[in-house]
């Protein structure tokens, strides 16, 4: 049992990264991505457990899905300012987030599922020799959620249906990854923190779906912060003993935020589905982001007060809560027989103040577009496919902590693949 | 509704597409500076200080954040180039590298770097030569052979074509901006001796300053930044160990404090030097932390361990070691005679080394009274605690002395406030960080004038915060005379850039 465990569990520790509204992934489903996840009101589909779990109850029988989206990111830095404005680029690097989901109705109104997905995630590497180096070179951070959910049909009160779902949000697996060059020394030396989620942590999710009509469904779903301990080996290379010990373990809390969408979802004609999403996400949890050393780091005495101590590298993050909107239209049937295909576009404001922000996460303003289609194979098997443009605004820094100023500009490409499965 | 649905889909898809292809990437445009001054050719002229030397040393890490380089970032200058040496540099005794960061224990480096650069095909913009005075400039006395780097750095693009002075660098480069900061090794050759070597005679100062500057004015009219001389009594090499040796004398019972080795000078109000008749004098212990009273130079580091030694004692072979160097330099003993030489003898050669000084200052009749009283070198004496066996001059600068370079710094600064189009003040600059340290509301915490902070750890040399302080006070004399609008460097983003080992 516990081989298997660790097998499946191997199969989705996986390098994710976007440079969504702070660290989040929102691509938990190829079909959700067609409609950029304006999806929590939308119950026809078994990652529904993700986006609304009260969705849950509509499917019947045993559904399941499966599928990965690739996320090639791109970001430029040119600065820095004000007395440069020579180019730099991110490294080029491909990550795959997976989902997979299962449900079974286990009587009329009343369904169990369960998912695996990656809902946080984040990876930039800069070239190791870059002018921004002492700020971040390697920064990533992976994610494995299992969610097992349930969702209920409540009984009639001749108001239209009402569905409820409810859902256990474990954090079973994570790695965190920082590096960067110190370069107070000659020779500059560096910082390398790698660790892994200590022990599993929890958070819950629930949601409610309300369909007064055949036409219209309201939804709205909330999934609570989870708080991660991550530690590991904090390796500085190339710097002196004396003011760098070895063999320092450091630990580090990550406090994933909570969220909450509001969704309508609206079907003017057959075959087709309009959808709009508010999600806010509530980022401001994020205030700052510390790494514990198991002993006193003597070179830590010089560095500024917003370091706690000599066992303490801390950065305030103040990162503030946000919000998304996302719309999604979906035609089933277009064209040919089975054919589903979808649309969408998002609009979404960035957490990260211009006085935390830095290149460990070049994040701005975005707005997405998506497409993506869905084929029926067979009744029960069809293929899904997606793809997502993110197009980030330029931002411009002229007021960091750090003095580290410039202007980033960035894209991202993520195309998915899955498959879907009933019975 | 279908065609409702199609103009729908269709719409959205236009809007997206359209959405999706015009992405943001807008020209940076970089803060004008107002020099008014296409594609300028910037030249530094300077010292150490200039080249970028740190920790002892001149070397690229140090070099990228010397005030020239930082100056010419801050003004977009692409074109500047300096002679850049691979780690651990260019260094008469080795690079000093901290070797204990808690303890702040340092060593010397003694491998030397090379020139990463050579060849470029024209002289460099970076001109500061380390040990450099004002005379080399145009080198009418033949002075510049005497700096070590001379052909590294004041050359034609390649170290095997050296330049016959200065100036000729800077004349082949027709600059538009020259900034000028030479006259401290004037002073600093004094100074960091003890008052063992000489000053720049202020007059010929004056003379070899005048002529510099109208040399560099001839060429184009440049703007001709000039920058005056800090005191020795504002840099920790000068400051730092005094305190220490009061408090460590204040806690041996019976020591009233240090006496040390003296210059005979005769009155000179000209330059401020008072009489002085005594071969050595006791300096009371609360006076070596007073820099008006004494300076205990970093050089002394070595030889406090020493203090209360005598000649039978583990120690005193490095007291020894540094009297026969002292005469050997003086020309008084050759290096053959220095290896045979006695205890008695040396004691022996260095009273009478005393009384020919005397004389010298004195006169030969003085010279002969006073070697009836003087009971010369007793190295049985405890070091440092007895006329007989003082702590030497070289170390130290006295009262007389630091008044000495006080009056004589002064004299070049009213010079220097003479000359070029915009003169900065560097020895008000050094004065205020001693007294107050260095802040910005962009800094967590101020930065003092102290080793590791402001100054590198040859307690001479500005550290990479130093000198970018230093750029920022240029930068902000430039911006008030020219109407120029130079940015500023952010110290937040300024490495400290310590080396260790």
């Amino acid at each position: 049992m516990r081989k298997l465990l660790l097998l499946f569990t191997a199969l989705f520790i996986v390098n994710t990264s976007a440079k969504a509204g702070g660290f989040a992934l929102y691509e938990a489903s190829i079909r959700a991505n067609g409609m950029l996840g304006a999806f929590s009101a939308y119950a026809d589909h078994v990652s529904t457990i993700y986006y609304n779990p009260a969705g849950l109850s509509s499917l019947d029988g045993f559904h399941a899905s499966a599928g990965a989206t690739f996320i090639s990111p791109s970001s430029k830095f040119r600065g820095p300012l004000p007395h440069s404005k020579k180019e730099y680029e991110m490294v080029d690097q491909t990550f795959t987030v997976p989902n997979a989901f299962a449900s079974y109705q286990i009587k009329d109104g009343l369904t169990a599922g369960i998912g695996v997905y990656a809902p946080f995630g984040l990876g930039t590497k800069w070239p190791e020799n870059w002018v921004g180096r002492d700020e971040a070179v390697h920064t990533e951070l992976t994610s494995l959620f299992i969610n097992p959910s349930i969702g209920y049909t409540l009984p009639d009160f001749g108001i239209g249906k009402i569905q409820v779902g409810a859902g256990l949000q474990m954090a079973v697996h994570g790695e965190v990854t920082l590096s960067r060059a110190v370069t107070d020394f000659v020779p500059e030396g560096d910082f390398r923190l790698e660790g892994s989620l200590d022990e599993p942590a929890y958070g819950y999710n629930a949601g409610i779906l309300y369909t007064p009509t055949d036409l219209l469904t309201i939804g709205f779903t909330y999934r609570s912060e989870v708080e991660t301990k991550y530690s590991g080996n904090a390796m500085f290379s190339n710097l002196p003993e004396s003011g760098f010990p070895s063999g320092v373990n450091g630990s580090t809390t990550l406090t994933f935020p909570s969220s909450w969408v509001a969704a309508l979802n609206v079907r003017p004609a057959e075959n087709l589905t309009f959808e709009v999403d508010y999600l806010h996400w509530g980022w401001s949890s994020y205030d700052k982001l510390a790494i514990q050393f198991d002993r006193n780091i003597p070179a830590f005495e010089d560095l500024p007060t917003y370091q706690q101590s000599t066992q303490t590298l801390s950065r305030p993050r103040d990162y503030k809560d946000t919000w998304q909107i996302r719309a999604g239209v979906e035609y089933q049937n277009i064209g040919l027989p089975g054919l589903t295909v979808r649309g969408g576009i998002a609009f979404d404001n960035t957490p990260v103040p211009d006085k935390t922000y830095d290149p460990t996460l070049p994040g701005a303003d975005r707005t997405l577009f998506s497409a993506g289609a869905t084929y029926a194979v067979t009744p029960q098997l069809s293929v899904d496919v997606s793809y997502i443009y993110i197009r980030f605004k330029e931002r411009k820094n002229t007021s960091s902590m750090t003095g580290f100023d410039g202007v980033y500009n960035s894209k991202s490409h993520l195309p998915g693949i899955g498959v879907s499965f009933k019975l | 509704m279908k065609l409702f649905t199609k103009y729908w889909i269709t719409g959205l898809v236009l809007v997206s597409v359209s959405l999706w292809g015009c992405e943001d990437y807008s020209e940076v445009t970089l803060p004008d500076t107002q020099l008014n001054i296409e594609d300028i050719t910037y030249v530094a002229v300077g010292n150490s200080i200039t080249a970028g030397m740190q920790h002892d040393a001149l070397y690229q890490q140090a070099q990228e954040y010397a005030y020239p380089a930082l100056l010419a970032r801050q003004m977009r200058v692409e074109s500047f180039e300096q002679p850049l040496i691979s780690s651990p540099g260019k260094s008469s005794r080795g690079r000093i590298e901290v070797t204990n960061l808690q303890t702040l224990q340092t060593t010397r480096n003694p491998n030397q770097g090379d020139l990463v650069n050579a060849n470029i095909g024209h002289p460099y913009h970076n001109l500061g030569l380390p040990d450099a005075e004002l005379s080399d400039y145009l080198n009418n006395q033949n002075t510049l052979s005497n700096r070590s780097l001379h052909p590294l750095i004041i050359n034609n693009g390649n170290p095997q074509q050296p330049l016959s002075s200065i100036h000729e660098a800077v004349a082949q480069h027709e600059p538009d901006l020259v900034t000028f900061w030479l006259g401290s090794g004037d002073m600093l050759n004094y100074t960091s001796s003890g008052g063992l070597r000489p000053f720049t005679d202020p007059q010929s100062f004056a003379t070899q300053l005048n002529q510099s500057i109208t040399a560099i004015e001839s060429l184009d009219d440049p703007i001709t930044v000039v920058m005056n001389i800090p005191s020795i009594q504002s840099i920790p090499f000068a400051t730092r160990v005094g305190p220490t040796l009061s408090n460590m004398l204040q806690a041996q019972q019976g020591v009233p404090g240090l006496v040390v080795q003296k210059t005979f000078y005769q009155e000179n109000q000209a330059i401020g030097a008072s009489e002085n008749r005594q071969p050595a004098a006791l300096i009371d212990t609360p006076d070596l932390a007073n820099p008006d009273s004494a300076l205990v130079l970093l050089t002394a580091q070595d030889f406090l361990p020493l203090l209360g030694t005598t000649a039978n004692q583990q120690g005193f072979q490095a007291i020894k070691s540094y009297w026969l160097n002292f005469l050997v330099e003086a020309g008084v003993i050759t290096q053959n005679e220095a290896q045979g030489m006695s205890t008695d003898q040396l004691e022996q050669t260095l009273t009478d080394f005393t009384i020919a000084q005397y004389e010298d200052t004195f006169g030969s009749v003085a010279a002969t009274q006073f070697a009836q009283q003087y009971p010369g070198f007793e190295f049985d004496q405890p070091f440092g605690f007895s006329g007989q066996n003082p702590f030497p001059n070289q170390f130290v600068l006295d009262a007389n002395e630091i008044s000495i370079s006080s009056t004589v710094t002064d004299i070049y600064n009213a010079q220097i406030a003479q000359v070029g189009d915009v003169q900065v003040d560097m020895h008000k600059l050094f004065d205020d960080i001693l007294k107050n340290g260095y802040n910005h509301p962009t800094l967590d915490k101020p930065l003092t004038a102290n080793i590791g902070s402001l100054f590198s750890l040859d307690g001479v040399h500005p550290s990479n915060h130093g000198q970018a302080v230093i750029t920022n006070k240029i930068i902000e004399y430039i911006n008030d005379s020219e109407g120029a609008d130079i940015p500023k460097v952010d110290l937040r983003q300024i490495p400290r850039g310590i080396p260790v080992n």
